[in-house]
């Protein structure tokens, strides 16, 4: 009786987690499994249609899926190294610099994320466009002579991908760089350390945590993003969301794309695993604690 | 005279228009254990970071070894540093912090693993070469953190207020250790603390500040016992101290009390200055013939283990007494009239 008790007090404040959890996450996630192994899209005709794993094999044996996939997981990477590259300077200067400063930046960061994804993209879309802004000033001081394939490219794909996620970037190391103590830093000069080896020894292993935080964030958003790609790169550059998405309207092919969707969440799944793994090996996570 | 380790002078600091440091100079020679003893704000933490070339001055010079330091990078002063939170790299082992700066100094490994070992036979810790900082106790993460300054050999060691942290009797036996080390390695030693118990027992020699200058410079037995301000005297242990008058003949009279020093010998008659006495050189029921004796009431008196702390009072003037505890267990009844005896070398002048 008291057991039964005290794992109730332990489960009650859990409940509305786990009701959501299990009707919006779970329940959703097997019936997309469930999907994926069945030969046909169920219908009045066939209610009940054959269990098979064909479609997984379709999915592999599909030349078309793995160059998606293979400009998924560049997208992703790339994606990831800019934001970081972009973002770490801005969250090491957040914690160094005047209020005033922090306000405009903090401003500055936040932002993006109130103005909704698609009047994000038309403004790149001004931008780029053939005979758009960027063209016409490069014409104007005369760099470039005629039209420029900005807008569907890897790069352009990259650039709208990296803005739109920079925010969430940020936010995150500027608290990974704010924890690091100062003295820390000054300990490491007073030994002798140059900058670029106090980055190196000191802040980099110590705010890795929030390295590896905001990269998974990052990828995961940039690898599962649907419209920016669909805007941006388009068929120029093919990724696997928009296979998904096409199987799942335009060829009322559910259980292929469940399949592709399930292998696309696998997939960055163990991306996660393996960056986060390596990652606490480089740092040795888990023997230390911050003193 | 020998070029010194050291050498400030009139350094000037300011932080927002508010002046920390006025004109600060001093001077520390080759081994020897100099502390800046004051309360918080006096600036003897700017101090420090301005000789560490943490802070840049606003004026003045700083010399290690005759060569101005102003204008290089802390990274090139060939200073080790121990901070009041240790700063110990917490991703790194012991070993790996201690070898931080020789691997910074591109030493070969053979040699680092040899200065590794010593540094940690000199803290007595030889057998925590692989423990993560967070696996050892305060007083051990102290011994890492002087051992990574120290194996560097350094110029000048700069310790921080490095005892704060710990425990009354762990801070104790660090005072003892940290002078032992200094002395056996003979290093320069600059600290910085507002424990007048620690500057008395490490330094060779006492820098009391006040508000951005050195009020007090001297060995400790020295400045305690000729203060020669009320704020040093004070700061550096209890004592009563009176307002007096010169009466000639050295003798000064503050109230009803006369007392002899040797110290106001030669002042002229009526001259006011303030008298100051330790609590610990107050005798009570003295020998017939001592001089300077006078008679109080025992105002309160409370047994304190090691020694009992009174309160006398002498014709409406409150005096501070410690006396060394009775054999027999007998404390001085409150209410009961004693006679006692202050040493006149005991007696201390001071101005405000």
């Amino acid at each position: 009786m008291t057991r039964m008790f005290r794992a109730l007090r332990w489960v009650l404040p859990l409940a509305p987690v786990l009701v959501l959890l299990g009707l919006f996450f779970i329940l959703p996630l097997g019936e997309l499994a469930r999907m994926s192994l069945l030969a046909q899209r169920p219908s009045p005709r066939t209610p009940e249609p054959a269990i098979t794993l064909a479609n997984y094999a379709n999915v592999f044996a599909d030349a078309l899926h793995a160059e998606m996939a293979l400009n998924s997981l560049l997208v992703g990477l790339t994606t990831v190294a800019a934001t970081l590259l972009i973002a770490y300077p801005v969250a090491v200067y957040l914690t160094r610099c005047r209020p005033w400063e922090r306000t405009i930046i903090s401003v500055a960061c936040l932002l993006p994320i109130f103005v909704n994804v698609i009047v994000g993209i038309l403004g790149w879309y001004i931008l780029l466009l053939p005979f758009g802004v960027v063209q016409q000033a490069l014409t104007a001081l005369g760099l470039i002579d005629g039209p420029l394939r900005l807008l569907r490219s890897f790069p352009a794909l990259v650039l709208v991908l990296t803005h739109e996620h920079i925010p969430f970037a940020v936010l995150i190391l500027a608290s990974a760089v704010q924890n690091v103590p100062q003295d820390r830093i000054d300990a490491a000069r007073m030994l002798g350390a140059s900058n670029a080896r106090i980055f190196r020894t000191v802040m980099l292993p110590l705010t890795m945590p929030g390295i590896v935080a905001s990269a998974i964030l990052v990828f995961a958003l940039s690898v599962s993003s649907y419209l920016i790609p669909i805007l941006i790169g388009a068929q120029r550059v093919p990724v696997v969301p928009m296979a998904i998405f096409s199987y799942g309207t335009e060829q009322m092919n559910w259980p292929m794309g469940s399949a592709l969707a399930f292998v696309l969440l696998l997939g960055v799944a163990a991306i996660t695993y393996g960056v986060t793994i390596l990652a606490g090996r480089f740092t040795r996570r888990g023997q230390w604690d911050l003193v | 005279m020998a070029e010194p380790i050291l050498r400030l002078e009139g350094l000037r600091k300011s932080f927002q228009g508010q002046r920390v440091l006025h004109g600060l100079d001093l001077r520390i020679e080759a081994g020897e254990f100099v502390t800046l003893l004051g309360p918080s704000g006096c600036g003897k933490s700017t101090t420090l970071n301005l000789v560490a070339g943490l802070l840049a001055a606003d004026d003045g010079t700083i010399r290690l070894r005759g060569e101005a330091m102003n204008d290089v990078p802390p990274q090139r002063r060939r200073l080790g540093m121990v901070f009041q939170s240790y700063a110990l790299f917490p991703h790194m082992t012991v070993a790996e912090n201690i070898a931080y700066g020789l691997h910074v100094r591109r030493m070969a490994g053979r040699d680092i693993t040899r200065r590794v070992a010593e540094a940690l036979e000199l803290v007595r810790l030889p057998d925590a070469q692989t423990k993560f900082p967070s696996q050892l106790s305060g007083g051990m993460q102290q011994r890492v953190a002087l051992a990574r300054a120290l194996v560097t050999e350094p110029d000048l060691l700069l310790l921080d207020e490095p005892l704060s942290n710990l425990d009354a009797a762990l801070r104790r036996e660090m005072q003892l250790e940290i002078k032992r080390i200094q002395t056996t390695l003979g290093v320069a030693t600059l600290l910085v603390t507002h424990s007048q118990e620690e500057a008395l027992t490490m330094s060779d020699r006492i820098a009391v500040m006040r508000a951005g200058r050195i009020e007090r410079l001297g060995t400790p037995l020295e400045v305690w016992r000729d203060p020669r301000t009320r704020f040093v005297c004070t700061f550096l242990g209890d004592a009563t101290v009176l307002d007096a008058v010169v009466e000639g003949d050295a003798t000064l009279r503050a109230g009803t009390l006369r007392l002899a020093s040797p110290g106001a010998a030669g002042l002229p008659a009526g001259t006011r200055r303030m008298l100051a006495f330790r609590p610990e050189h107050v005798r009570l029921d003295p020998a017939a013939g001592t001089p300077n004796t006078a008679e109080a009431m025992v105002r309160e008196a409370h047994f304190r283990g090691g020694h009992v702390a009174c309160v006398l009072d002498c014709d409406g003037v409150a005096l501070h007494a410690v006396l060394p505890p009775d054999p027999a267990g007998r404390l001085p009844a409150p209410g009961s009239r004693h006679r006692f005896a202050i040493a006149p070398e005991a007696v201390m002048l001071l101005d405000d």
